[in-house]
């Protein structure tokens, strides 16, 4: 062999890795002979390394970017007094999990390629989606993970629907453990599920502690609790068989709950459970934002100048919406008395998937006699369910705490279970979500500061928001109630401050809305 | 500095995380190449190179007015790296440890000129326009990350030859580079 033939020999034995020790040294010697042949090699490994990042599809960039600002946010939050106030008054249980939520959301995007290679026909389910899960137990899965017999799942909060192949699906609400024995064999041990079966699935058993759920064709739920089961039938019917014995049966609007050595009747409510868990989406009609930056002036801007949030007064005597600082950074004061912005982007339309987020200050002393709207639009039509929509606070003690953030569609409202009187900034976002196309139902989702809360109902009749005929469009701090009073009351007029408004077509996941509270507004397509 | 640039290190250095989200979009690229090409693997190499990022955000006071962030960085990302190179040592290559310094040590000043963010989008370009065999090799290499052992045995061709073609193919994408961004001095 030639030397140049034996270097080259060499050469491409380093570039693939096996190189043995006696053609280490070879080279070596021959690297320091020529170190054209130094420099050659030298740089096809560097050319090599960088081929990879070069290579690499822009998703992958981006979530390289996200990551570091997650980073540097919940560097931030350990570090700053900020979600203290909001953590006083989240249980203490959901709370621990909830501080996992971050380092979850990152070790769903580590383990997204193992959840897709799990994939395999033995599977009993599959993970269809999720919203805000913080798992409690090592494995982590991800959409299209798939789950064998005899797996269980365990969640500490959040909501995760697994789809039973043929058989329907599964909507898990944490915390909560459910375990897949058989194709139509279940196990609830705590938590809430609501099981939503096709005639495949008939005969599908779940049991509890207290007591064994037979579909018979249905939709129903379930809640164990430490001493209690209850079984709420949606749709159908299910059998009941607690331990002691005794089979009831059970048919649509029937609830009971199984104690140790009883079983009573209870009303029924729906509308604590969620049937089904939005897939995170963006549509093609975009997103618009107000990032209330400016600091001076009479209005904000978003990309398109013609969509500026004008600062108004109600009346000649009323005062303009005023500038006010969140972390140093600008953002608006409206004084519950008349002041407000408007802009002349009508808002979105229909039925269609949103995500409305906005940061929100509510004072300690917001009583039920200031105003709440945050943000409205559509048609201020009372009689038509689900004609405008408006996200604004709560003042009635019937629906939830006073001062928490609310979604009214006209006719319906969903209330979460959180009080934000404290005075401090907090992130609120809303999705809405049309469960299929055939269905007369909307599902609502609410985050607090990144986290899903829980919500009462969890769902509205079809929202179906009309525009044109409102001539004030999209609203800040005042109610629609109030577009066609000649002098509105100061109850329509929002008392607290707001900054970073957006309106989203579609629907952010958890780790979207947790880069919107960093400011990073998601791309449109 | 761009004044651009100047404005969003302003804004971030008032806590402003976009403005920090657009410096890192900016300059991620440059600092994960001077790292990967540096420590060959890319997880260690994205893990170290988030530390820069964090770093730097949290040291944002310390940057002076007019001084160039992207060079700021690469100090930055020098430290990172020196630090783990302190805790980690590479494996030697072939057993023989002084190959594998002399090697790292002259990848290193290879270095230089690739991790320039001109480089990396001159490098994209190049690979957009390959075709054919070349590209389907680059494919299965660099995009789906197979070993060439594997693409060996799934395109039924000798590992030799591939290990032959692979290093010709980086070769052409350097003169390609140097052809589109003539001030660098890729070798």
């Amino acid at each position: 062999m030639s030397p140049d033939a034996r270097a080259d020999e060499l050469k491409y034995a380093l570039l693939s890795g096996e190189l043995n020790t006696e053609g280490a040294d070879e080279l070596l010697a021959l690297f320091r002979q020529r170190p054209d042949l130094l420099v050659e090699v030298s740089s096809s490994i560097a050319m090599d390394r960088i081929l990879g990042l070069a290579s690499e599809p822009e998703e992958e960039t981006d979530a390289f970017s996200r990551e570091i600002l997650e980073r540097i946010a919940l560097r931030a939050q350990r570090k700053d007094r900020f979600g203290k106030s909001v953590s006083r008054r989240l249980e203490p249980r959901a709370a621990r999990w909830k501080r996992l939520a971050l380092p979850a959301a990152a070790a769903l995007v580590l383990f997204a390629g193992l959840g897709w290679f799990l994939r395999t026909d033995r599977a009993l389910a599959r993970v269809h989606s999720l919203a805000d899960v913080a798992w409690t137990r090592d494995s982590t899965l991800v959409a299209g993970a798939a789950l064998e017999r005899d797996s269980r799942v365990e969640i500490g909060s959040g909501l995760l629907e697994l789809a039973l192949p043929g058989r329907g699906h599964v909507v898990l609400e944490g915390p909560a453990s459910l375990s897949l024995h058989g194709k139509k064999d279940f196990s609830l041990t705590t938590g809430r599920a609501v099981f939503v079966v096709t005639p495949g699935g008939h005969g599908l058993a779940v049991r509890t502690p207290h007591g064994t759920a037979v579909d018979l064709g249905t939709c129903f739920a379930l809640e164990v609790g430490e001493d209690s089961t209850e079984l709420h039938v949606l749709e159908g019917r299910v059998t009941f068989e607690p331990p002691t014995g005794g089979i009831t049966d059970m048919r649509a609007g029937q609830a009971l709950r199984s104690e140790a050595d009883e079983v009573v009747a209870i009303a029924t409510d729906g509308g604590r459970f969620v049937r089904s868990v939005p897939t995170a989406r963006r549509d093609t009609d975009g997103s618009w934002s107000w990032p209330c930056d400016e600091g001076f002036g009479m209005q904000t801007r978003t990309s398109d100048p013609a969509h500026a949030m004008r600062f108004k007064g109600a009346d000649p005597g009323s005062a303009a919406p005023t500038w006010t600082t969140r972390s140093d950074s600008p953002a608006i004061e409206f004084d519950g008395a008349g002041a407000y912005a408007q802009s002349d982007f009508a808002g979105l339309a229909g039925s269609e998937p949103r995500t409305v987020a906005l940061w929100v200050r509510v004072p300690e002393d917001w009583s039920p006699q200031d105003g709440g709207s945050l943000i409205a639009w559509g048609r201020p039509e009372w009689q038509q369910p689900g004609h405008f929509f408006e996200l604004t606070l709560n003042r009635d003690p019937a629906l939830g705490p006073i001062g928490a953030p609310q979604l009214d569609v006209s006719q319906h409202r969903v209330t979460a279970g959180i009080d934000l009187r404290d005075g401090e900034w907090h992130h609120l976002t809303v999705v809405t979500c049309q469960a299929d196309e055939s269905s007369s139902r909307t599902d609502v989702l609410i985050y607090l500061d990144g986290n899903l809360v829980s919500s009462y109902p969890r769902h509205v009749p079809r929202i179906d928001t009309q525009l044109g005929g409102n001539r004030h469009a999209v609203l800040l701090g005042r109610s629609l109630r109030s577009v066609n009073v000649t002098e509105p009351p100061s109850q329509d007029f929002f008392r607290g401050a707001v900054d970073d408004v957006f309106i989203g077509s579609g629907i952010l996941s958890s780790s979207g809305i947790k880069g919107l509270m960093m400011g990073i507004r998601p791309a449109v397509r | 500095m761009a004044e651009n640039e100047e404005i969003l290190i302003k804004k971030a250095g008032r806590g402003d995380l976009e403005a920090f989200s657009s410096l890192v979009q900016a300059h991620q690229g440059a600092i994960r190449a001077y790292l990967i090409v540096r420590l060959g693997d890319k997880h260690e190499a994205d893990d170290l190179a988030q530390d820069v990022f964090v770093t730097a955000h949290e040291r944002l006071d310390t940057l002076n007015e007019g001084q160039p962030f992207g060079a700021w960085l690469r100090r930055i990302a020098l430290n990172h790296y020196r630090n783990h190179r302190r805790k980690f040592r590479a494996m030697p290559v072939g057993g023989n440890a002084d190959l594998q310094i002399l090697v790292d040590q002259t990848v290193e000043q290879q270095a230089g000129t690739l991790e320039e963010p001109e480089t990396l989008g001159a490098l994209r370009d190049c690979l957009a326009r390959m075709d054919g065999p070349a590209r389907s090799l680059l494919h299965e290499r660099y995009v789906l990350g197979h070993t060439v052992r594997e693409i060996s045995k799934a395109m039924d061709r000798g590992y030799s030859a591939l290990t032959m073609q692979l290093h010709r193919l980086r070769q052409t994408l350097a003169d390609c580079i140097r052809t589109k961004v003539p001030s660098l001095s890729v070798k």
